[in-house]
């Protein structure tokens, strides 16, 4: 194995580029992504992580943009991934979600990381949550994770998020008609960015309405931005962080039973996959499932 | 196989966005990750190149030479075993200025196909010469 | 490029098939009639006065500046002395682009760069210094501010020159560009104020020329800038025009002047001429024909005068090859026969050194030479619309009208030029056709003469692309302290504010943006109170 998985990823330059090769090999998968998310198991959770999700255009980096000064006040500092789709035919991605972020904010506090797909439907990248796992064992107190926003449902990241922020824009109801339920039940917060654009009142009922038909006691709130001229991102900040204090705890230890699940079954596959590969393997022509089910318990059984 | 990842950053506060557009574009269709940063400075480019943990940095060039270099220099420092290679409104004189620091470097006028073997050449997707 | 088989279909760049040769019958319907009009009636397609070039020989008119204004200045007073017939004036793209001063820390970053692109020019004195001896009064000056943002600034910093010299700005002659095809298109400013502040610009800008600077061409939209960064012909047509619309549609929203007199002042425009002659003639003859029937269409205009289209040229820099420089002075003539055939009004013919850097000053020369040989010698200018009533222009002209009022359509149906770079669909336009244009290229289908063939250069001449000068940065930053240190600061102070609580209000930007040049303040901190009040503009390309 790699120094990724022992490498330091604590403060400093050296441990940044230790931190950035770690979430490297965990895209790359197999063992050593497997053991570099058990090694991030070992210490206990504590970052919050954030989900920002919505359709394509609704304008999700320009927001995240725009939180970013107010998260960095509250947390210190702030890691971002960022999905983008890879190409189905090529494998090739072109990721560019840094293009709107702005700059000025990127000091040693902020680490931001594009990801592509690369084949993982649901919003986000397979490597996505292993990734926010080592970033919370690196000391990253906040993880925003900006979803792939292909325009349909995006599960995935309620699975992985503490909270999640929808975003759309005025006229959302006419394109995203079809998506409508899903998307309403994805959100802790909903925003219509770009509130500028015509249709504001309209899409704002109209969100409003769909979310009272939710099985919840309080729906979730419906803030209006223009996160270009940083309209309404305050009070959106103060929401969305009163939303992660109040987080139960339960979305963490998800966050992390899901990857010691993963790893159980991933560990369990690979000593499949040498049985098979193993004498041991050997059926005689005529042996049936059981006998062969005999073989595997036969297999693990002296492995220990 | 899993695929390569380059950063696509332009030195200049030059926003011309043809040429790095049509590089991109065509490095994405060979199967590369290709992650824009837009223009950006060298420390810029140097925290989305360890962040990003790409396999190879691409310039675009467009004005001093002396501004490229630095941005170079300081890539090279940070990771020493990151390949770079430039592409821009680069005459003669700076080319061979980038090449003497060990860059491949692609004139206007350079074929697409080139631009892409040399990255597959960079990152080790390839040994042809 | 030759097809394979005479038979096979040749594409012209707008997309319209051609055939091997035309008669009569192609002309269509549409345009029959128009084929026996005389230059100097309308449509114009033939051109608005009939003498053509034996009244009136197209301005030569070359971009040209880099480093301190008074590197500027002397390119100026050594084009004019070569036979250049008007000035522009180029700004240092670093800082003006983006309304930064020097010590702006993103200027900081790529001090080298300074001066390379334009002379920096962040106070009145400077300008002031680049326009010293020059003949304001007589010479038709271009004062830069090609950039939104920039152009209040630019040219409040010409008039008030201008001024201070003692010209009257009523009879000032010369013209602004403020174009949104150069930064929001074809090369996108890392900062600049969104669409609708830069509409509200132009707007104050075209009624302030009204009022005071009659002679002036407030803007100046620039076709240029969408087909180098990729549109074809008749889509350079249809966003110029769509351009047009937005300026005019706010200019009578606003009701304060006459749409007339708006008209004539947005019909100086500038459009790209490229390599293919006989398309490119025929893109400017359109474009007076679609000028005169948008003016009547749409805004209801009987004047015939506003119908007269005053066309810029300026060759296509991206046909400019590093490969064998030389080569360049060919093409930089042909593209400029085909701007002459189609009867432009003024012309700049790109370095041989474009590929490269900017023009040296023996590029800039020939740029010169190239139109003064063109006008002198060829006989280019003896008949007015040499090309009229040939079957095959005739019938591409139609057919390029045709085109490029369904891209204009097609503009309007998505809300409009302005929301069409907001939305990046117009760079997607280009986008797609920069790719096919690389792609055949790339796969042999089209030839580029000592790029993809041809490759033996015998030239003697070594050709390693012009620097300037290097000293830019450091006296523009001692100058910037200088003015700041020298100035009535508590005035420079008062105007800043003002300009704030105008940009704040609708009131007309141009007069205090004169009072912020006459009290010396400065470039980045003009920018500095667009930036708090506008915000910036989000880029739909990514990079």
């Amino acid at each position: 194995m790699s120094d990724a998985t022992s490498a330091d990823w604590g403060d400093g330059f050296t441990a940044r580029r230790a931190l950035a090769k770690s979430i490297s090999a965990i895209e790359s998968g197999g063992p050593e992504a497997l053991a570099i998310e058990q090694r991030a198991l070992q210490q206990p959770a504590s970052a919050h992580v954030l989900g920002i999700t919505g359709p394509p255009g609704a304008g999700k980096s320009s927001l995240i943009s725009a939180l970013l000064p107010h998260a960095l006040d509250h947390y210190g500092a702030v890691a971002i991934l960022a999905v983008d789709p890879s190409s189905s035919l090529t494998g090739g991605a072109l990721l560019g979600d840094r293009v709107r972020m702005d700059y000025r904010l990127f000091d040693q506090k902020v680490f931001f990381r594009s990801m592509a797909s690369r084949g993982y439907q649901g919003g986000i990248a397979a490597a996505t949550r292993a990734s926010v796992n080592v970033l919370d064992a690196a000391g990253w107190p906040l993880v925003i994770i900006e979803t792939l926003g292909i325009g349909q449902v995006e599960l995935d990241v309620m699975e992985l998020a503490d909270r999640v922020a929808v975003v759309l824009n005025p006229g959302w109801g006419d394109s995203f008609q079809a998506n409508k339920a899903g998307l309403t039940e994805q959100g802790d917060a909903f925003v219509l960015n770009k509130a500028d654009r015509p249709g504001l009142e309209n899409a704002k009922i109209l969100l409003e309405q769909s979310l009272q038909c939710l099985p919840a006691a309080t729906p979730p709130s419906v803030f209006t931005t223009i996160a270009t001229d940083n309209e309404g991102i305050s009070e959106l900040w103060q929401a969305l962080a009163k939303l992660m204090q109040d987080a139960p705890t339960a979305q963490q230890n998800k966050r992390r039973c899901d990857a010691v699940r993963e790893g159980a079954k991933t560990q369990l596959l690979q000593d499949f996959e040498r049985f098979l590969a193993s004498p041991a393997a050997a059926t005689p022509e005529n042996a049936s499932s059981e006998d062969a089910a005999d073989l595997l318990l036969r297999f693990y059984r002296q492995r220990d | 196989m899993k695929p390569k990842r380059i950063l696509m950053a332009k030195t200049g506060l030059d926003g011309h966005w043809r040429g790095p557009t049509i590089v991109a574009r065509a490095l994405r269709d060979a199967g590369f990750e290709v992650i824009m940063i837009g223009m950006a400075t060298t420390a810029e480019i140097v925290a989305a190149a360890i962040d990003e943990d790409v396999d190879l940095v691409g310039l675009n060039i467009g004005g001093h030479i002396d501004v490229a270099l630095r941005a170079v220099d300081a890539v090279q420092a940070a990771a020493p075993d990151m390949p770079i290679f430039a592409g821009g409104t680069i005459p003669p004189h700076a080319c061979k200025q980038l090449e003497a620091k060990g860059l491949e470097v692609f004139p206007p006028g350079s074929m697409l196909t080139d631009i892409v073997d040399s990255a597959n050449r960079l990152t080790g997707l390839s040994t042809a010469p | 490029m030759r097809p394979k088989d005479p038979q096979d279909t040749v594409q012209a760049c707008s997309d319209i098939p051609l055939k091997s040769y035309y008669t009569a019958e192609d002309i269509p319907d549409s345009h029959a009639e128009r084929i026996n009009v005389a230059p100097g009636e309308a449509p114009y397609h033939r051109g608005f006065h009939p003498s053509g070039y034996r009244s009136k020989p197209w301005r030569i008119f070359q971009l040209s500046g880099f480093g301190k204004p008074e590197d500027e200045n002397e390119r100026i007073k050594f084009l004019l002395k070569n036979g250049e017939t008007g000035f522009i004036m180029e700004h240092d793209r670093n800082t003006a682009d983006h309304c930064y001063n020097v010590d702006h820390p993103e200027v900081l970053a790529r001090r080298e760069d300074v001066g390379l692109t334009g002379a920096v020019m962040q106070s009145v004195r400077d300008t002031a210094i680049c326009l010293d001896g020059l003949p304001m009064d007589t010479s038709f000056g271009h004062a830069g501010g090609a950039v939104v943002q920039h152009a209040p600034f630019a040219l409040a910093a010409y008039w008030a020159v201008a001024k201070k010299r003692g010209y009257d700005l009523t009879t000032l002659p010369g013209t602004g560009q403020s174009d949104f095809n150069l930064t929001y298109l074809g090369c996108i400013t890392k900062q600049q104020i969104p669409t609708d502040a830069g509409l509200r610009f132009n707007g104050d800008i075209i009624e302030f020329c009204t009022k005071h600077l009659p002679r002036w061409v407030p803007v100046s939209i620039a076709g240029y800038n969408g087909a180098d960064t990729g549109l074809t012909p008749d889509q350079e047509l249809g966003s110029l025009f769509a351009n047009a619309v937005e300026y005019l549609d706010e200019i009578k929203l606003r009701g304060r002047i006459p749409i007339e007199v708006a008209a004539r002042g947005c019909g100086g425009v500038s459009f790209r001429a490229s390599i293919k002659i006989f398309e490119e003639a025929c893109k400017m003859r359109a474009a007076r024909l679609m000028w005169s029937d948008l003016l009547k269409k749409r805004y209801d205009i009987k004047d015939e005068r506003v119908a007269n289209l005053r066309i810029h040229c300026v060759t296509a820099g991206s046909k400019m090859a590093y490969q064998q420089p030389m080569n360049n002075l060919v093409r930089g003539a042909l593209m400029a026969v085909s701007a002459v055939l189609g009867g432009v009004q003024s012309l700049g013919v790109s370095g041989y050194d474009e590929a490269l850097s900017i023009p040296s000053e023996h590029a800039h020369q020939m740029s010169v030479r190239i139109q003064q040989i063109l006008m002198e010698e060829t006989g280019l200018t003896d008949v007015t619309d040499p090309l009229g009533g040939s079957y095959y222009v005739e019938t591409l002209t139609a057919q390029l009208v045709e085109k490029s009022w369904a891209f204009f359509e097609e503009i309007q149906i998505r809300g409009g030029y302005l929301a069409c770079l907001d939305s990046g669909w117009l760079h997607a336009k280009a986008e797609e056709n920069q790719h096919k244009e690389f792609m055949q290229t790339e796969s042999g289908e089209a030839n580029i003469v000592g790029v993809t063939m041809a490759h033996d250069d015998s030239s003697p001449f070594e050709i390693d692309g012009f620097i300037g000068t290097d000293d830019a940065f450091d006296v523009a930053l001692e100058r910037l302290k200088e003015v700041k240190r020298t100035r009535h600061e508590k005035g420079a102070m008062t105007a800043l504010k003002d300009l704030e609580r105008v940009c704040r209000s609708s009131d007309n930007i141009m007069p205090v943006m004169m009072d912020c040049l006459e009290a010396e303040a400065t470039l980045g901190e003009v920018g500095d109170v667009y930036r708090e009040v506008f915000g910036d503009w989000r880029t739909p390309i990514q990079c």
